[in-house]
């Protein structure tokens, strides 16, 4: 048996294999962490489930109304509050506005919001992480001390404070995503670069007299990046709940914008006459959330095996 | 053990520290010059307001002074008061925390008496119909956002059980049973994203538990399974459930915003709402501090009854 291990980079088969048929090459193979994990995340369904979702979701986020013969914005009062039917699959709402349109658009608010969430929370969490876990010291302390206050906020309240006084806006709300997540992100890169720095390909690569920048670049962020990745995939679905949430209590996006929150919200002066108003937007943002989760889930299972044996 | 509270303690002070200065730069300093913002709003345009505000603010000091003067007032007690009524801050906040901590009660209960039945039953009967759908049903009711449901709800008991009385709050001191009647939908959907996460985590401690030699041996000597699994396997499965528990309670709290909200009850959640609406900063700052600093004692609390609860943690 090959140690899976020691060998990070080579993809390539042994040479005893070299030449046999493809089948038992394959058996045979040495793979790389990260194709042994890719590979038992192609095997799990609910994890193929939750991709497919997903990527519906990124579909109708980038083509938007386009795939609507409706107009998310404009108006018509001739058709206001009508029940679901086969011109308007999920009813109209109080202008007229074709639902599922909005529901279309609102994906791409959704979609938005919680990716550039997510994007700026590694940008600002991976580097701080970094410097925290492998520097430590005083810079590390200060950066601990910033996460440990993030942490003592119920995160919707730390949302909720951060947008109130920023002013309720999508941009503040990304800020304020982000900003809670970082915390989340600098704790995960901060423990498993304490790990790794310790490693012999650490020590190696500091005895050659690599500088700290290229140490820190090639060789520990690489061996952090998974939990970074699952931890990310569930922010994902946490943004999308949190933007909703805050939408919901008026403090997100602001009307006309069609957000499913905010959607959700509008709907409660009709709830009784038109219930198909509150009951789509929800659905919506269970379908999301269920599909990051579920991607996150088989991901997390596809990188740290132990877990996925219970 | 009193070593490892005393270094939790002092932990503490940072972290306090830290989180009055986040609540201050961000509830006083960003929004620009309060007062501006104060007179362009309807609500505040009372002289009586804008005199509260510049008493209570010291305006026309440097900032790093404005901070101590504000942590050393609320170190003393004094939130402040209300820059709309002239009530002081923490009168409002403990007039209301009573209905939060019985809402928090109400949904700690539905979270044991749901949670832990519902994940043993799943472990023991693993791979069985039973099984198969209380874990889907946990996946399902961890992606449902709990403020949807609550809508939900509301729209089902005011079109068919209008006359219930499980929308309408009622203080304790007036009519205990309409009391608890009236909270029992709130926080059955507080409960709900917790008690699903409780189903999974019971199942997965209970599932370790009954693959111990410990329990082996007992069903070797030829206990009853009845004995077996509540001497031998839940007592044993409970510790780490209990820690999510204490853990919990920081999503609960989170989660009291929003239920308040829905069924309109007079908690500190809606009390940061109604300031937020009102630009009434100085509730805000004050209930968020004393929101934040419960969640904290609370965090803490937890990590040291765990340290109590298992012998095998050492600090």
């Amino acid at each position: 048996m090959h140690d899976t291990r020691t060998i990070s980079r080579t993809d390539e088969r042994p040479p005893d294999a070299a030449g046999s048929d493809d089948a038992v090459a394959e058996t045979d193979q040495v793979l790389s962490p990260t194709r042994l994990a890719w590979k038992s995340f192609r095997r799990s369904k609910l994890g193929l489930v939750g991709s497919l979702m997903v990527l519906l979701l990124i579909v109708i986020a980038i083509g938007g109304e386009q795939f609507s013969p409706y107009d998310a914005y404009s108006m018509d009062s001739s058709v206001s509050l009508e029940p679901p039917s086969l011109a308007h699959p999920a009813g109209t709402d109080r202008f007229g506005r074709d639902q599922l349109t909005r529901l279309m658009e609102g994906t791409r608010i959704s979609m938005l919001v919680s990716f550039v969430a997510v994007v700026l929370s590694l940008v600002i969490g991976i580097p701080l992480g970094l410097i925290a876990g492998y520097y430590g010291g005083l810079a590390g302390t200060v950066i601990m001390r910033g996460v440990d206050v993030v942490f003592a906020f119920p995160t919707i309240l730390l949302a909720l404070m951060l947008v109130a006084t920023l002013g309720a806006s999508l941009p503040n709300l990304i800020l304020a995503i982000a900003v809670i997540f970082q915390a989340n992100v600098v704790r995960i890169v901060r423990a498993s670069v304490m790990s790794v720095k310790e490693r012999e390909f650490v020590e190696a690569a500091r005895a050659v007299g690599a500088r700290d920048s290229v140490i820190m670049a090639q060789f520990i962020l690489p061996n952090v990046l998974s939990p970074v990745i699952v931890q990310a995939t569930f922010h994902l679905s946490l943004a999308i709940f949190i933007e909703a949430a805050l939408s919901f209590l008026g403090l997100g996006t602001q009307p006309p914008t069609p957000s499913w929150g905010l959607m959700l919200n509008e709907s409660r002066t009709f709830m009784e006459f038109a219930p198909w108003l509150t009951i789509f937007p929800g659905l919506a943002i269970i379908f999301a959330v269920l599909g990051f989760n579920l991607m996150g889930d088989a991901l997390r299972d596809a990188f740290d095996p132990r877990l996925s044996q219970r | 053990m009193l070593r490892y509270i005393a270094h939790r303690l002092l932990g503490l002070i940072p972290v306090l520290i830290g989180v009055s200065l986040l609540v201050f730069l961000s509830v006083w300093v960003i929004p620009g010059d309060v007062v501006d913002i104060m007179m362009g709003d309807e609500m505040a345009q009372s002289a009586a307001a804008i005199e509260r505000l510049r008493a209570q603010m010291n305006l026309d000091e440097p900032i790093h002074i404005r901070y101590l003067t504000w942590i050393g007032n609320v170190l003393q007690g004094d939130l402040g008061v209300s820059l709309i009524s002239g009530e002081p801050v923490l009168d409002q906040i403990l007039r209301r925390a009573p209905v939060n901590f019985q809402l928090m009660l109400m949904a700690m209960f539905f979270i044991i008496v749901i949670g832990i039945p519902l994940g043993t039953l799943a472990a023991y009967k693993q791979f069985t119909w039973i099984d198969n759908t209380i874990r889907i049903g946990a996946i399902f009711g961890y992606v449902i956002p709990n403020f949807w449901l609550a809508t939900i709800a509301v729209l089902i008991v005011s079109l068919y059980f209008p006359r219930s009385g499980v929308l309408h709050y009622v203080p304790f001191s007036e009519d205990p049973i309409a009391n608890i009647r009236g909270l029992l939908l709130p926080g059955l959907v507080l409960s709900l994203t917790t008690v699903t996460y409780i189903v999974r985590l019971t199942r997965a401690t209970v599932l370790d538990a009954l693959r111990q030699d410990y329990v082996r041996t007992a069903r070797a000597k030829g206990l009853s399974e009845r004995i077996v699994m509540t001497v031998h396997v839940i007592p044993n499965s409970m510790i780490p459930v209990a820690t999510v528990l204490g853990i919990q309670v920081g999503v609960l709290i989170g989660g009291l915003v929003l239920t308040e909200e829905i069924f309109m009850l007079p908690g500190i959640g809606r009390m940061i709402l109604l300031s937020i609406e009102s630009r009434d900063f100085m509730v805000l700052a004050g209930s968020i501090l004393f929101v934040a600093v419960i969640f904290v004692l609370v965090n803490l609390i937890i990590d040291i009854l765990y340290a109590f609860l298992d012998p095998r943690i050492r600090y």
